[in-house]
């Protein structure tokens, strides 16, 4: 297969397991003998060249919290409708890629920055099949502009972009139909996936009963690192202090350090800033169980996999993607996500009330049976090759899509420029 | 005469005491009228200070039922998700055993030497041959 990647970014730069993820199936995709070429964003810092890898699109980036914070309502506005409506000038790219490339597929990642529905339509308009895979509601993201989902631009995102989509879990599918998308009879589920051989032979775990604990992502109150904060000092209290939390991830919210001190916790938790994802891996092995205390629209997260992978324990929210993936007293605990419940999640371990060791060994199994790439990757490349085996029907030619991208960029604004003015 | 209920300010005199009487009359058929309706305004007041009683214990009843729904709703979900994820690897680890199955019926089949036919008779070696 000839396969075209569209991504916002791609490795080396990255914000999550989104790109991460793009990179591993692209590099699979190749080991597997296909034609891959990937096309994406400006890259937000100096990267080196990469055969194949097209960094050509321009990235409206709307993740910068320094420009978010500086700008005013109507140039946050039109930066909404650059990155999720449309920017010509990222069509002509894609058109002119498409002419060289000729792929038999389109595999469409996280286009969030890049003006994504433009860069769909016109794949749709020139008749190539194309897979989306979602590994967060992108779609909804894409049809916010600005600020809100326009039911019209739901209705017809659904109705015009007659794609396949590869949804990591039924979570994050649920929440895009609920928003109006209603796309469930194109998607599939495929979950999400390790890469790393893991420590299978691991025997080891809480060295002098002392547990290790270890939290990875970003550092806020929707990935619960305020409810991991209480709950170590509910454990504290309740007089099981044998354990430490490390917490990796950016982030300069100065209200996790303040809390960890208002608590008197320094000696518990420690914040220890960014590690890569190699770095974790082989940390990993050393910590005993990995917490989650994510909120309930968590798509799926990709750390606590790779934490299990090397035998470190995912203590995870009752609600959220991955507790659709992991079974409860199986291969993971599942707890309340509030402090109270983590709390009474990492006592029981500490008091031996689980059997730690045979969960955290069925668990590691279990991964590197079940979500290593090597056994979800025919999933995707069936899911590739029945898309490229479908008729082509194109609706228009390359220059009609680069008009239309024209006058619709233009439309958009000024539906922005008139909703800002009501 | 008793003039006291009257006398409110001085005593009543010329047409204002002729009225006297008629004032009284008045007073004792409204009399019962008044207690009756201050009787009846003072069961309303009881009523109602009831009635709000009853309607905060409600209001804490339905409060409690909220939250012991909302509980119920995110146990069932748990429950839900737990379940699927249950169903999914029961799903994944029959189609590994069904495959597992299928290759070991497959090597099974590699080893069977193929069946003697009836009338062969097996020689000295381990081989079979027409029997003559």
């Amino acid at each position: 297969m000839n396969v075209l990647v569209l991504s916002n970014l791609y490795p080396p730069d990255f914000l999550g397991g989104y790109e991460l993820g793009c990179r591993q199936v692209v590099e699979a995709l190749r080991d597997d003998g296909h034609a891959v070429t990937v096309l994406t964003g400006n890259p937000r810092q100096p990267t080196p060249a990469e055969p194949n890898v097209l960094r050509r699109l321009r990235l409206a980036d709307i993740y910068e919290p320094y420009l978010q914070a500086i700008t005013s309502t109507t140039i946050h506005a039109g930066r909404y409708v650059e990155a999720n409506g449309i920017q010509a000038s990222n069509v002509y790219v894609l058109i002119e890629t498409l002419r060289e490339v000729d792929p038999d597929v389109v595999y469409i990642w996280n286009t969030v920055g890049l003006g994504g529905v433009g860069l769909m339509a016109t794949v749709q308009h020139l008749g190539y099949p194309w897979v989306m895979h979602v590994m967060d509601d992108v779609p909804r993201a894409l049809c916010s502009l600005p600020f809100r989902v326009r039911p019209e631009m739901a209705a017809a995102f659904a109705r015009v972009l007659r794609g396949r989509y590869l949804c990591c879990s039924r979570t994050v599918l649920r929440e895009i139909v609920a928003a109006g998308f209603p796309i469930a009879p194109q998607a599939e589920i495929i979950p999400n996936w390790v890469t790393a051989p893991g420590t299978p032979d691991r025997t080891e775990w809480m060295a002098e009963g002392h547990l290790r604990i270890v939290n990875a992502g970003s550092i806020s109150t929707n990935k619960g690192v305020d409810v991991l904060i209480r709950a170590a000092g509910l454990l504290r209290d309740r007089g099981l202090a044998d354990f430490s939390v490390d917490i990796y991830g950016p982030g300069n919210d100065p209200q996790f350090p303040n809390l960890i001190r208002e608590l008197g916790l320094d000696d518990h938790v420690r914040l220890r800033g960014l590690r890569t994802q190699s770095e974790l891996a082989e940390m990993y092995s050393t910590y005993d169980a990995f917490a989650f205390p994510t909120w309930e629209r968590e798509p799926f997260g990709f750390a606590p996999l790779e934490a299990l992978a090397h035998g470190c324990l995912p203590v995870i929210s009752r609600v959220c993607g991955l507790s659709e993936w992991l079974v409860d007293g199986m291969d993971c605990i599942k707890a309340e996500r509030t402090a109270e419940g983590f709390a009474a999640a990492f006592g029981d371990i500490m008091q031996n009330k689980v059997r730690f060791h045979e969960l955290a060994r069925r668990g590691m199994q279990t991964v590197l049976r079940t979500f290593h790439l090597s056994a979800i990757y025919p999933q995707i490349r069936k899911a590739l090759a029945t898309a490229a085996n479908s008729p082509r029907e194109a609706a228009g030619s390359p220059e009609d899509a680069y008009r239309l991208a024209l006058l619709a960029e233009r439309m958009a604004y000024a539906m922005v420029q008139d909703s800002l003015a009501a | 005469m008793d003039f006291e209920f009257y006398n409110v300010t001085s005593p009543p005199s010329g047409m204002k005491r002729a009225l006297i009487p008629f004032q009284r009359m008045a007073r004792r058929v409204l009399r019962p009228m008044l207690h009756r309706l201050r009787d009846l305004l003072t069961l309303i007041s009881q009523k109602q200070s009831e009635t709000a009683d009853v309607v905060a214990c409600l209001q804490g009843r339905l409060n409690f039922l909220e939250a012991q729904t909302a509980k119920v709703t995110s146990e069932h979900k748990a429950l839900e998700l737990d379940h699927l994820a249950l169903m999914r690897r029961a799903a994944h680890l029959e189609e590994l055993l069904l495959q597992s199955l299928a290759q070991k019926s497959d090597a099974a089949e590699r080893r069977i030497p193929s069946l003697p036919t009836l009338g062969s008779v097996e020689s000295s070696n381990g081989s079979f041959r027409k029997a003559s």
